[in-house]
């Protein structure tokens, strides 16, 4: 729905699309077009100010993942990754191999769930004309019952591993609570080998859609891994030759705050905007793509490196499919580690932990005292990194749609936004009622 | 495959009702539905499954309420009515709006989802929506007293208790006095602990079962349900506390009949 304000026949107008429909939490664009030219191209995100920071100060370090996780439902696993992975850090202890194979799981169900459904429900609306997902539903309903089911096997790994399927209560820093029996886990292969070949589908059907003219040419900023696609570990890498460990993200990047916006904007220093996320994975990682992903990528026609954002839906799919070649990989060799966590003392010391959420890097920075009390936290989620190349790319695609309609104009706006796939994480939701029978 | 909050009912049985609470927590009133369904959770009788699905997990409606005959959904809602005030609509009539900006999706709004199911064949058989009207939904609060209301009201208002001064008896041939006590709200519902000596209610506090509770006596809007002179229990489900207790009971000596281990009523 848009709120438009318009200046005829002067050249000037001003085009605002608040609430973007399909878009996680609270978000508005305003473009401003003068004398053809783009003046303004800014994301509005109304992403409540740094709350959960506050909050988690004089907390013990143990309740770190559980209270970040609340930030977002969409991927709580990846808060709690980032909050487990700063604390062992500061704390110097190093999670065993095979509790770090779990975690992986774990986080592959968070991307099958979160990709599932911005894919089929979210972005493919755009591709083949529709408003939304509902009326696509009655034309694609092969497409989105595939897209829920995905989903569905997605919510069926958090399930087992994290005690339920949303804001999992089972992740403790230095591994689990409790681990799953291989009873347990044997049901999820017969689920994985569907999910494989349905993603595997959805790149086919995906990589067919036409997608819009677009380049983005802003530095891709991603986790990268000497031998495995990032999810969960990984140096912070970049297009541009950024090569530094999770330590040194708060050296290199810098955060400021819009006039416009609630959220802090991310920048690399010296250079400017930077975009995470999918593109910037594949582009940084694709030789450790699981074989079948990477077959599919290359039959999807998406190259070495893909800087399109609307063909990001692509990616994802790719990455779904990944997602569940690794979950299977994981889950038929699965033997219960000896132990579900190693012991934590706590101790006075800063600790860092950056993981690839599903909508890119997410950063946590804790420094504790010598009781494990929370002195002070830090975190940067995805959003807020990609907002300035969200708003670069909006700049671009006004630019080459000036002479469009207005109701057009605002349609390849969302369409840019919702590429991105920005999670305005966590913003109110509501239920509006017209109220006849209380 | 999600996993509801309370087990799917403490002995399974054939599902009934699906009962799913949405919202954001520390989002204040927004939690509210979320708040109904960890409430729920503690004595929801057999067959019925209750599901928290905090913010971004509306799709996952579609999931939770497959082949269920009835679905109740639960969400904090804005009409412009008091706060706290609870509204009930049938979810299948159409009669829900998406929010006045489409400002916050989430992905999919609850009527999203319901012409999604619509669209897919994936609906219950009966939809009611419960909307509790918010006030603040400040980042980082809680809910708000006549939110906080409105989620007893919707569940329908107080917690009914008995006192059991001797402890339950596990053998169903030994009877143990119950007496009920005045109404608790609902937040003492996971309360145990010992309320110090001068206190109001003193004493150690057990909680030894929870369930759903029926007077027999009483008229159809339930108003004969306070006075506790006439409160009969048509049933009390047994909760984990007692059948564990009764299973223990069972491995050493099993009674002659078995059958039942429920409160008798007050003699």
């Amino acid at each position: 729905m848009a709120e438009r304000t318009a200046t005829e026949g002067t050249g000037r107008r001003t085009i605002r699309i608040d609430a973007l429909a399909r878009v996680e939490g609270h978000g508005a664009v305003y473009v401003r077009v003068a004398g053809g030219r783009v003046v303004a191209a800014e994301l509005r995100l109304f992403e409540p100010p740094r709350t959960f920071e506050a909050l988690l100060r004089g907390r013990h370090f143990t309740e770190a993942p559980d209270i970040t996780a609340r930030i977002c439902g969409i991927c709580p696993v990846a808060y709690q990754m980032s909050a487990c992975r700063a604390m062992e850090d500061a704390c110097g202890v190093e999670v065993e191999e095979p509790v770090r194979e779990l975690r992986r799981l774990l986080y592959w169900g968070e991307w099958i769930e979160s990709h599932a459904l911005h894919i089929h429900l979210l972005h493919a609306p755009d591709f083949l004309g529709y408003d939304d997902a509902m009326s696509m539903a009655r034309e694609h309903g092969d497409a989105v019952r595939r897209g829920l089911d995905l989903k569905k096997v997605g919510n069926e790994i958090m399930t087992v591993l994290g005690g339920r399927e949303i804001h999992p209560i089972n992740v403790r820093v230095g591994g689990f609570y409790r681990v799953p029996t291989r009873a347990e886990i044997a049901p999820l292969r017969e689920r994985l080998l569907w999910a494989r070949d349905a993603a595997l589908e959805t790149v086919r059907w995906v990589g067919g859609l036409e997608a819009p003219e677009a380049e983005l040419e802003c530095e891709l900023v991603a986790l990268r891994h000497p031998d495995r696609y990032p999810a969960y570990e990984g140096r912070i890498a970049s297009t541009a030759g950024l090569d530094i460990a999770p330590s040194a993200f708060e050296a290199h990047i810098l955060e400021e705050q819009a006039p416009y916006t609630h959220a802090l904007q991310a920048r690399i220093a010296g250079r400017g905007a930077y975009l995470t996320g999918p593109l910037a994975r594949y582009a940084l990682n694709a030789e450790h793509l699981s074989p079948a992903a990477r077959e599919a990528a290359r039959e999807a026609g998406l190259g070495d490196v893909c800087r399109n954002p609307h063909r990001s839906i692509v990616v994802r799919a790719v990455e779904v499919a990944h997602a569940c070649e690794e979950a299977l990989r994981i889950v038929e060799a699965y033997v219960p580690p000896e132990r579900p966590a190693v012991e934590v003392e706590p101790r006075e010391a800063t600790g860092h932990g950056c993981t690839e959420a599903p909508r890119g890097i997410l950063y946590h920075r804790y420094d504790l005292a010598e009781d494990g009390t929370i002195r002070e936290a830090r975190i940067v989620p995805p959003t807020s990194q990609n907002q300035r190349a969200i708003e670069e790319d909006l700049r671009a695609a006004v630019e080459r749609s000036l002479d469009l309609p207005r109701a057009e104009l605002e349609h390849v706006c969302e369409r840019v936004v919702r590429a991105h796939d920005p999670c305005i994480s966590c913003a109110t939701h509501f239920l509006t009622l017209e109220v006849e029978d209380t | 495959m999600n996993r509801p909050t309370n087990g799917g009912g403490r002995n399974g049985g054939e599902l009934r009702a699906v009962v799913a609470g949405l919202g954001a927590e520390d989002r204040g009133d927004d939690a509210a539905g979320l708040e109904v369904a960890r409430l729920l959770s503690w004595f929801a009788p057999d067959g019925v499954r209750v599901y928290a699905l905090p913010g971004g997990r509306t799709a996952d409606l579609l999931e939770v309420w497959e082949g269920a005959p009835l679905a109740v959904v639960v969400d904090a809602a804005v009409s412009g009515a008091p706060p706290g005030t609870v509204h009930r609509l049938d979810g299948l009539a159409g009669s829900l709006l998406p929010p006045p900006d489409r400002s916050s999706t989430h992905g999919l709004t609850v009527a999203d989802v319901i012409e999604l199911g619509r669209a897919l064949g994936r609906l219950p058989e009966r939809l009611l929506v419960f909307g509790i009207e918010a006030g603040q939904v400040d980042p980082g609060r809680g809910l708000t007293p006549p939110v906080r209301a409105g989620v007893q009201r919707a569940v329908r208002d107080v917690l009914q208790s008995w006192a059991v001064p001797e402890g339950p008896s596990t053998d169903p041939r030994e009877k143990r006095l119950a007496v009920p006590t005045e109404d608790h709200p609902l937040d003492y519902i996971d309360f145990e602990g010992v309320i110090p000596e001068g206190e109001h209610g003193a004493g150690t506090v057990i909680v030894w079962d929870r369930g759903t509770h029926r007077n027999l006596t009483e008229d159809e809007e339930g108003d004969a349900r306070r006075n506790p002179v006439s409160t009969e229990p048509e049933s009390v489900t047994t909760g984990r506390t007692l059948e564990e207790v009764a299973e223990e009971e069972d491995a050493r000596s099993p009674p002659e009949d078995a059958e039942d281990v429920a409160w008798e009523r007050p003699d």
